[in-house]
């Protein structure tokens, strides 16, 4: 456990030290928050066609909330996530460092999971810096709080998910950029064709439980359904463990 | 210690090591000598766990790499070729990380950076970022790196390759001295280096041991107790020389010097330049004829690579 801790300190401190985690903050933060605003002024526009139409509901908050843990944070995650962790293991090959670490007396899972954790504060960070967007809703707005709960949560388990992805990429090769575009691969393969195969006709439906869009979207409903928990934990337990293959089978040649 | 016993390893179509078999005892101060290629590397990052062998055993301290790698990795302090470094850690940082991902406890850390900072010499550097740190300041750190946690023994490869003469003096002296309490193996292609350090020497080329011994006794079954003699008026034939008593043969090497197989003791030696003075020869240089490493190992080399080309 120690030996975690101490490989999740050492990452987001390097992370913190090179531009690269300030860059993707400020990239991710500009995207939710153009999304952001355009999803206000949308439901403002909508106020105001439902306040002239006597018949019309007024809409709730709680769909910018929706959208914004459903469908933003999935497209500047797909864009941010290789970022952060196209070096994880790729540059500890390339500067020779990874010696170090399969020299020291733990586990490659010990060595996976610290990197993993490593970049998960820092999506964490991410995500608490975009949070007084929704907030606001609560504060000037009639959002409810536990859909934004269940949103942070949804978005928190796909991030993992697709850090964990990202992790995985960056195993296979020495040069970070190739690490990056393979993220990119991976991430952009699993979200846009789990959304393409819930079109398929007859076993569409049926898929729709095993895409992350659909078990992001679930949770961004506002509901904490276990399925789409399980679901995300057990991805993330089984790319970690396929990283943790990689990093050993890489000792053979 | 360490036990090898005909360790193989192949990548691909490449014998990077064919039946390499030595022990090194406790508190031993091994050079491991060969030329670039010969499969120095390959046999230490077997040592350390980093790639398993292809066949043979390998035990370090009693455990094997293969069934027991984690015990193994408790045992060691590895200073690869490329010294493992973090550009944008303070070398206190990541002296700490080293610490702790080799499982020193947090309340002791601070009295190993304090005293692997010591032993290296970082006082000076110790709160600056190991990537504006010279050549020789990042190997110390490396250095420092592997002693951190106070191994059993060192696997240090090539610790003084690609630094300056006084650098490389100072490395030699620290290996030294961490030499006195633990086990040590040095890889190197350079002679001089081994010979600064080391009591015993193994000696691969391509991949097999090929001379293995006291550094002393290597040096003796080289070319010992041959003299160098320069004279005024030589001889006109080198016989003359031979038939000297004690003397037991002279390659004349032109320029009124020889090579005189002489006894190594020195009454004799006094009775041979007496000689050479009262037939008027004009001795003006005598001296025994030093056998470097250097010599040893190139003969061992090449005569090696002979025989096994004359069996092919």
């Amino acid at each position: 456990m120690s030996y975690i801790w101490a490989l999740v300190r050492r990452e987001v401190k390097s992370y913190f030290v090179s531009p690269l985690a300030y860059t993707a903050i400020a990239v991710f933060l500009v995207i939710q928050g153009v999304l952001f605003a355009g999803a206000l002024m949308e439901y403002n526009r909508q106020r105001i066609a439902a306040a002239q139409n006597p018949l019309a509901q007024l809409p709730g908050a709680e769909a910018i909330v929706r959208g914004f843990f459903g469908s933003d944070v999935l497209w500047a995650l797909v864009v941010i996530v290789p970022l952060l962790t196209m070096r994880l293991l790729a540059d500890e090959r390339r500067q020779h460092t990874a010696e170090l670490l399969l020299t020291a007396p733990m586990t490659t899972r010990q060595l996976v999971t610290g990197k993993f954790l490593g970049s998960f504060v820092v999506l964490v960070v991410m995500l608490a810096m975009t949070l007084w967007m929704p907030l606001l809703l609560i504060v000037w707005g009639d959002a409810d709080p536990g859909v934004i709960v269940s949103g942070l949560l949804g978005a928190l388990l796909y991030g993992a998910f697709l850090l964990a992805l990202g992790l995985l990429a960056s195993s296979l090769t020495e040069s970070p950029f190739v690490a990056a575009i393979v993220a990119l691969l991976f991430i952009a393969g699993v979200t846009f064709l789990g959304i393409q195969a819930t079109n398929l006709p007859v076993i569409g439906r049926n898929l729709d439980q095993f895409t992350p869009a659909a078990n992001l979207a679930e949770l961004a409903q506002g509901v904490i359904d276990t399925h789409a928990v399980v679901y995300f934990v057990s991805m993330v337990v089984f790319v970690l463990d396929l990283t943790a293959r990689v990093v050993d089978s890489q000792r053979w040649r | 210690m360490i036990e090898i016993e005909d360790l193989y390893k192949v990548y691909g179509q490449v014998h990077a090591v064919r039946g390499i078999s030595f022990t090194v005892h406790r508190g031993e101060i091994l050079g491991f000598l060969g030329p670039n290629g010969a499969g120095k590397s390959t046999t230490m990052k077997v040592m350390t766990g980093l790639t398993p062998p292809t066949s043979g055993r390998v035990r370090i301290a009693g455990h094997d790499v293969l069934e027991n790698p984690i015990a193994v990795r408790r045992e060691i302090g590895y200073l690869p070729e490329h010294p493992p470094l973090y550009p944008e850690m303070t070398v206190t940082d990541y002296l700490d990380f080293a610490a702790a991902i080799r499982g020193v406890p947090r309340r002791r850390r601070g009295a190993a950076i304090a005293s692997a900072v010591e032993r290296c010499g970082l006082g000076e550097v110790r709160r600056r970022l190991v990537g504006n740190l010279s050549k020789g300041f990042r190997q110390r750190v490396g250095l420092a790196q592997a002693v951190i946690h106070d191994p059993r023994l060192l696997i240090l490869d090539e610790p003084t390759v690609g630094l300056d003469p006084t650098q490389v003096i100072e490395i030699r002296s620290i290996v030294r001295e961490i030499g006195q309490e633990r086990t040590v193996i040095l890889s190197s292609h350079i002679l001089p280096e081994v010979q600064a350090t080391c009591q015993r020497v193994v000696i691969i080329d391509r991949g097999r041991v090929v001379a293995e011994g006291p550094i002393d006794r290597l040096l003796a079954a080289g070319r010992g107790g041959r003299l160098f003699v320069r004279l005024r008026r030589p001889p006109e034939r080198a016989d003359e020389l031979a038939a000297l008593p004690g003397v037991s043969g002279a390659d004349a090497l032109g320029d009124g010097a020889f090579s005189l197989a002489a006894p190594p003791d020195d009454d004799a030696r006094e009775r041979l330049v007496a000689e050479l003075v009262a037939r008027g020869w004009g001795p003006v240089e005598v001296r025994p004829e030093t056998t470097s490493l250097e010599e040893v190992f190139k003969e061992v080399v090449t005569t090696e690579r002979a025989q096994t080309e004359a069996v092919a």
